[in-house]
């Protein structure tokens, strides 16, 4: 019965294949046989390993998988005698058979390119291009898929790496030409924060990307709900196509990852991230994306440390990513993230095997290795009843190699690829290498040697009983040996071939003095021959291998191993206390901070009678002759932002937003803890009238960017007026995007609250309709930075904008207040003094510096009595940085108010504290030290606005981030950590391996007129 | 002190334009009373100093001698408030540019690359509006260098006062300065690029070796049949009368520089130094002074210590190298008012607050080569100096109430101090 089961299973996979429209030149050539591979280890899947065993193929799918079966008659048969089997490969990250495209430099002697050039009936922009599919553009050419032949892969995801919504990607089988097939038109939807090709300005930022991304999304939602009233749109269309495919985000780095899973879970998508390598950096907050990865295996070559001198510019980050990333996978595997494992960035297939071995020696096990190989890459895109596994109907897609793969030793024999073998090395299932006795003519008689494998066999020959051996120079091609050696000064050439069925004997002809006599050889002995069993899958870990721990974050003065996230209750005894409240400064006076609050200020606190139930549950800290503070607050910072501060490809982009690029890993937010600061608003640049939405952060050194935000904290936007956004400065070519005077910024700002005035209607009309109603009409269409600029006009968001020159500031109060909003705060503000009663009467605040001026001609009359006076009358008053340099001395620039101006230094300390965190509206939880507030403090060896100030420790919530003896000790470490690896990259350069040039750290200093 | 205040007074009710250039001194003033700091590190806490026809006569602390004051013009009672030698910025911008962005208002930069012809004196605008802003913190005097190139031309040193350039100059064409090449660094993994910038790097330290060599041979001939300006300019080089100046951060570079230069009989300074720490012995063998990079600064490689820039000047002093400090780098003309506040960091990370003084004002007047006029209250040298109400290396401190430039009193207003004074109006009436 299982008999007849099987031939009709048979008979029906036939059928698919008759069905041929292609006509036939000549007669059909219909190929029916069956091919067995026999007596090999088969790794059907994962879990499933057999022992002398046999494939079964026909044609391009498996007919059958197993030990003793029964074969059918027409079956062709391979003796596959020692060898491993495993199901081929899957790469899901390549361009293969598509021609990649230039990434688009505009140099700054173009104008620049603002809208799109494609016709109208596409996205209008060029780097969103959902419509393109593989399948249209994919044609391999011969010899393209060798090399993931080679590395053992038997079908490719192949895509267009250009663009940001990138299109489809299809899989392909590596055969070419005729047997070239696709095996899914459309696997997946293919998405990068990368622009690519695109020459339009839009998006020139990450965060412009992501603004994009979003409001594609919304557009495609809006266009399919309202097809019948609105243009037809290919690229929506085809999102829309192929909305149920799996999405896959190319990404670069943890942060990017965090990033991308984050607009998936907005949109309730869950992307597969294609990932860098790195994960290992924030492997817990990669795992709780639940995404899987797509990981490569390319690994940073050692640095060229033999220079101590250049290497002080080596940042410790990068070697400890040198000597990470091979542990990348242990990391995933350990994490138990799903992986898939692409050859993407690798040149050979020694490269390929190489860094895997080298990933298993770290730890990976070899079984995950296989399974980011074959199962799990099939099923992330839905492939698993093709391919992935050995069971029978899938397609024929396998490797054989000589071994357990993925040992040194191992080679790869063949590549079968829906049932076509491309052969690599001759599967000899005989080992030559041994003792032979050898005759010619059946009278000399010779003693043979035969060491190593393949092609690299060196022979050995002697006379009988002989102990005078001399080389023997062999070839082997297939079966057939050439044998050439020179005794007594005589020439023997011999050929021949395997003369028996065990492939033990070999015979042949050889010429001797111009007669043809016959020659023999037959082995006595084999070398010896020993085999890794595939279930010995241990982690051979080598014992004097340091494994180098990850810092949070993985770099110089980062956390070993775990992140302060213990809240611990603190007394600070005898210090003077700088309240910002109505105490003023208080001397010799105890503060107590329980779980990361402010609980008590008071005049020696006597615990037991005040909290009789704390016990010993807190830590006294003795303040005596210290100040402690609360922490300082930079209204106007550019630190910790990822590619690109300005969003500089259009004049109105409230939609994008800083809080999407915040930079966990800068490590100026260290140093900034080291000068004090506990809280910043990391603020869109200035190149347009209206830029991004900002972040606000804690300087949580060691969290992710999530975890820094200030939580529940309002919404703020950045405007801009003056040179920046009118291009001033931006060189001669920059002469085409409004505005370019101060007279057409009020008109950009009019026109967009005009819009969004129109925008809240519409919506307002629509909302109004009652449920059937609605349902007949149409929807307005959503739009981020229509949405965005609405939520100013509704209090809902808030303007910080940079200002100079008292014209442009009088006309944006004038045009908030007859769009019935007000501006929060005007940053930099230089001429606020020429106009402070109107600001006092606007509301508006100003944030400025303490002494910057000439370095523009807007700032001419820029004076350092600016802070003074606007306080003097009564705006509330700030210094900021805009620097990350300054952004450590703020404390210094608060006292500038005092030099210049007069200001208290009570009231000077505010500038720096509590009147930003009043414009950040967190002044009823930060900027002083009060019963409730957050913890956020700071204690300094003098008065704080002097010189002579230095931090002790910076506490955030109670927990001290930056503690100037625990520095001291993170210095030792870098330095241990540092030389540790150096030795270690030396040896690696003594070894022989290659290595790379020093590279230091791509120092990204943002202010505002940053162009990036 | 009531003198005092009716030329405080008067300096308030001064009007709206560029600062009036101070008339030589006639009358010869004594300071009283106050802690004045000299500059070479010692410190008088209840002085006298009188200055006559511009040079200081007499330095004496008012409590161990009983002094005739009837012998000055005019005393002024400075009780409870600070004395200090003129301020000098070494390396300096001012009076070449006005405002950064505006290409016009810049003079600091000529086309080409070795140009020891090329000097600032002629271009010193005395009528800066910043300059006025800076010696409203301390800093009286300046070097006044040209960017660009590798040898940026011939500085000049000044007083921040005068009604031209040939009044306010202190020394004339005090030296060339050579921006050492850059090696630089990669920061991506491009091997080639690395190669590429090594093989620049080599062919510009070539074409100095030529430049200097071909100068060095012109100089030594008497007569020329063609006249070569720039191998001129070169003359007082090898003659010793102008410095050389070298720009220089890392290590291979000050090595290959020092080296380099050992072939020459020069007076040699580094300018920048940032490795200078790791090359003490190499440059305190050949007696090289450092004018020390911005003291706040962040540190230049990712690693470094957080407050390493902080610290330099101490480490430095520690290996026995002569330090002054500068503020080149961004905003640099206008930034400079900040140079006290450089030696006060250099003071609360280690170094003595006098030696940090000296850092500003004798030190570098020795590495400029004025010492002999100016750089430390001193009898013989110029009255330069001034008066604050408080420490003038911390902003809490610094308030200058009172200064002289070569004996002359200057005048302490600035077009921001008259902005304010115009806007204080506006509130006041309204």
């Amino acid at each position: 019965m299982p008999k007849i089961l099987f031939f009709l299973a048979l008979l029906c996979s036939l059928g698919a294949f008759s069905q041929s429209w292609k006509p036939v030149n000549g007669i059909k050539d219909s190929k029916n046989h069956y091919t067995a591979i026999s007596n090999a280890t088969i790794y059907v899947k994962n879990g499933q390993v057999l022992q002398n065993a046999t494939l079964l193929i026909r044609r391009d799918k498996i007919a059958a998988v197993g030990t003793a079966l029964k074969l059918p008659e027409n079956t062709i048969e391979i003796d596959a005698k020692g060898k491993f089997i495993y199901p081929a490969f899957i790469d899901l990250h390549t361009q293969y058979g598509i021609v990649p495209l230039k990434v688009a430099n505009r140099s700054r002697s173009q104008q620049p390119q603002l809208e799109s050039k494609k016709e109208s009936i596409f996205y209008w922009n060029e780097a969103v291009k959902p419509e393109m599919k593989a399948a249209d553009i994919v044609s391999p050419k011969k010899n393209d898929a060798e090399k993931f032949r080679k590395m053992g892969f038997g079908t490719v995801l192949t895509h267009q790496h250009d663009g940001i919504l990138r299109g489809t990607s299809s899989l392909v089988a590596l055969n070419e030409g005729d047997d070239f097939k696709l095996l899914q038109a459309e696997s997946a939807a293919h998405y990068s924060f990368n622009k690519g090709s695109s020459k339009q300005t839009y998006p020139s930022s990450l965060m412009g990307v992501i603004a994009l991304i979003r409001q594609v999304h919304f557009d495609e939602k809006w266009y399919a709900e309202n097809k019948q009233v609105t243009q037809y749109n290919r690229s929506l269309e085809a999102i829309g196509e192929t909305q149920k495919l799996p999405k896959i985000f190319e990404t670069y780095g943890t942060l990017s990852q965090l990033r991308a899973d984050k607009i998936g879970d907005e949109f309730g998508f869950q992307f597969i991230l294609k990932g860098d390598g790195t994960e290992y950096e924030r492997i817990q907050d990669i795992k709780t994306t639940n995404a899987a990865l797509i990981v490569p295996i390319t690994f940073p070559k050692p640095y060229d440390v033999s220079d101590p001198f250049t290497t002080l510019q080596l940042p410790l980050a990068f070697m400890k990513a040198w000597e990470l990333a091979p542990q990348n996978l242990r990391y995933l595997s350990n994490a138990e993230i799903e992986f898939a494992i692409t050859s993407d960035g690798l040149k050979t297939e020694k490269e390929f095997y190489t860094n895997l071995r080298t990933a298993i020696d770290q730890g990976l096990t070899r079984t995950a290795a296989i399974k980011g190989l074959t199962e799990t890459p099939a099923k992330l895109i839905g492939a698993s009843e093709m391919i992935g596994t050995l069971e029978k109907g899938k397609l024929a897609n396998f490797v054989i190699y000589s071994d357990t793969v993925f040992q040194e030793k191992t080679k790869l024999h063949a590549t079968w690829v829906n049932g076509i073998q491309h052969a690599y090395e001759p599967m000899s299932f005989f080992a030559y290498a041994g003792n032979y006795s050898l005759n010619i003519n059946k009278e000399t008689q010779f003693d043979l040697t035969l060491i190593g494998k393949g092609s690299a066999m060196k022979g050995k020959i002697a006379k009988k009983n002989d102990k005078e051996k001399v080389e023997a120079k062999v070839v082997l091609e297939n079966n057939r040996i050439n044998l050439s050696f020179t005794m007594d000064e005589k020439l023997f050439r011999l050929s021949g071939s395997v003369s028996d069925s065990k492939s033990r004997i070999w015979s042949g002809k050889i010429l001797i003095d111009g007669v043809w006599k016959d020659w023999a050889a037959i082995k006595k002995t084999s070398a010896s021959d020993e085999k890794d069993s595939l279930k010995s899958d241990s982690t051979s870990t080598k014992k004097d291998d340091v494994k180098g721990k990850v810092f949070y974050p993985n770099m110089a003065f980062g956390w070993e191993d775990s992140l302060p996230i213990q809240y611990e209750n603190l007394l600070f005894r005898n210090a003077t206390v700088w309240t910002n409240e109505a105490e003023g400064i208080l001397r010799n006076h105890d503060v107590f901070v329980v779980d990361g609050k402010i609980k008590m200020v008071g005049y020696k606190i006597n615990m037991e009678v005040m909290f009789p139930k704390m016990g010993n549950n807190f830590r006294e800290i003795d303040a005596t002759s210290l100040h402690l503070t609360s922490g300082i607050i930079d209204e106007h910072s550019h630190i910790a932002i990822q590619q690109g501060v300005n969003e500089f490809g259009q004049a109105v982009t409230a939609e994008v937003s800083i809080s999407d690029v915040v930079n966990s890993d800068d490590i100026n937010i260290y140093r900034q803890l080291s000068g004090g600061v506990t809280t910043s608003q990391l603020l869109h640049g200035s190149a347009n009238p209206i830029g991004g939405q900002s972040a606000l952060i804690k300087l949580r050194w060691g969290q992710s960017p999530e975890k820094m935000k200030v939580e529940g904290a309002d919404g703020f936007i950045k405007f801009a007026l003056g040179e920046n956004v009118k291009q001033s400065n931006w060189g001669d070519f920059n002469t085409v995007r409004f505005p370019q005077s101060r007279m057409g910024v009020e008109q950009v700002y009019y026109d967009a609250f005009v819009r969004a005035r129109e925008y809240q209607a519409d919506w307002t009309l629509h909302n109004a309709k009652g449920k059937r109603e609605k349902a007949k009409s149409f929807a307005p269409r959503f739009d981020l930075e229509l949405d965005v600029l609405s939520q100013i006009l509704d209090t809902q968001r808030f303007v910080t904008c940079h200002s100079y020159i008292q014209s442009e500031i009088n006309m944006l109060m004038h045009l908030a207040d007859s769009m019935d909003f007000r501006i929060n705060t005007f940053t930099h503000i230089l001429e606020g003094y020429k106009v402070a009663d109107k600001l006092k009467a606007h509301g508006a605040a100003g944030s400025t510096f303490s002494d910057w001026w000439a370095y523009k001609f807007e700032v001419n009359d820029a004076i350092p009595y600016n802070g003074a006076m606007m306080h003097q009358q009564g705006v509330l008053t700030g210094f900021n940085s805009d620097d990350a340099e300054m952004g450590r001395r703020l404390n210094q620039e608060a006292a500038k108010a005092v030099k210049y101006g007069g200001v208290s230094e009570v009231e000077a300390w505010k500038f720096v504290t509590l009147n930003p965190a009043k414009m950040l509206h967190l002044g009823d939880r930060i900027g002083s030290i009060k019963e409730g507030k957050d913890a956020d403090l700071v204690l300094w060896t003098d008065n704080p606005l002097s010189i002579y100030a230095k931090v002790v420790t910076t506490y955030i919530d109670g927990i001290a981030y930056y503690d100037a003896e625990r520095d001291a000790e993170l210095r030792k470490k870098v330095q241990t950590e540092r030389e540790r690896l150096v030795v270690k990259m030396l040896n690696e350069k003594k070894a022989g391996k290659p290595t790379q040039p020093i590279k230091k750290e791509k120092k990204v200093l943002y202010e505002c007129d940053t162009l990036e | 002190m009531k003198n005092f205040i009716v030329i405080i007074a008067c300096f308030l009710s001064m009007s709206v334009g560029a600062q009036t250039p101070a008339t030589p001194q006639t009358k010869s003033i004594l300071l009283v009373g106050a802690k004045a700091h000299l500059g070479n590190g010692k410190v008088i806490p209840n002085a006298a100093i009188g200055f006559r026809n511009g040079k200081i006569d007499m330095v004496l602390s008012s409590i161990d001698i009983r002094m005739d004051s009837t012998k000055y013009d005019e005393v002024i009672n400075c009780k409870g408030k600070h004395i200090y030698p003129g301020f000098i910025a070494p390396n300096s911008r001012l009076g070449l540019v006005e405002i950064g962005a505006v290409r016009a208002t810049s003079d600091q930069r000529e086309v080409g690359q070795f140009k020891p012809h090329v000097r600032s004196l002629i271009a010193f605008n005395t009528e800066s509006r910043i300059t006025s802003t800076v010696r409203t913190n301390g800093v009286l005097m300046a070097e006044v260098a040209p960017v660009g190139g590798v040898i940026t031309g011939t500085s000049s040193i000044f007083n921040l006062d005068g009604w031209n350039w040939e009044d306010a100059v202190l020394k004339e064409d005090n030296g060339i300065h050579i921006n050492w090449p850059r090696i630089r660094t990669s920061m991506d993994t491009d091997k080639k690029k690395d190669v590429e910038w090594k093989e620049r790097y080599s062919k510009s330290v070539a074409e100095i070796k030529e430049f200097f060599t071909e100068a060095n041979a012109y100089n030594k001939g008497e007569y020329h049949l063609e006249k070569n300006i720039r191998f001129e300019a070169m003359k007082p080089v090898f003659s010793k009368k102008k410095k050389v100046f070298i720009h220089a951060d890392r290590v291979q570079e000050i090595t290959d520089a020092v080296y380099f230069f050992d072939a020459y009989d020069f007076e040699l300074v580094l300018v920048g130094g940032y490795d200078a720490w790791l090359l003490a012995d190499l440059l305190k063998d050949r007696s090289i002074p450092v004018i020390l990079r911005r003291v706040h600064e962040l540190p230049m490689n990712q690693d470094d210590d957080v407050d390493l820039p902080y610290k330099m000047p101490k480490i430095l002093t520690d290996k026995g190298i002569l330090v002054s400090l500068e503020n080149s780098g961004s905003m640099e003309a206008m930034g400079t008012r900040n140079l006290p506040f450089y030696a006060g960091t250099a003071a609360a990370y280690g170094v003595d607050k006098e030696a940090a003084l000296a850092m500003i004002t004798l030190n570098t007047a020795k590495i400029l080569g004025i010492d002999a006029l100016v750089g430390s209250i001193e009898e013989g040298k110029y009255a330069t100096l001034f008066i604050s109400e408080g420490d003038a290396l911390d902003m809490r401190g610094n308030q200058v109430s009172l200064a002289f430039i070569q004996g002359k009193q200057i005048e302490l207003t600035n077009s921001q101090k008259e902005l304010y004074q115009k806007y204080s109006k506006k509130y006041e009436s309204e």
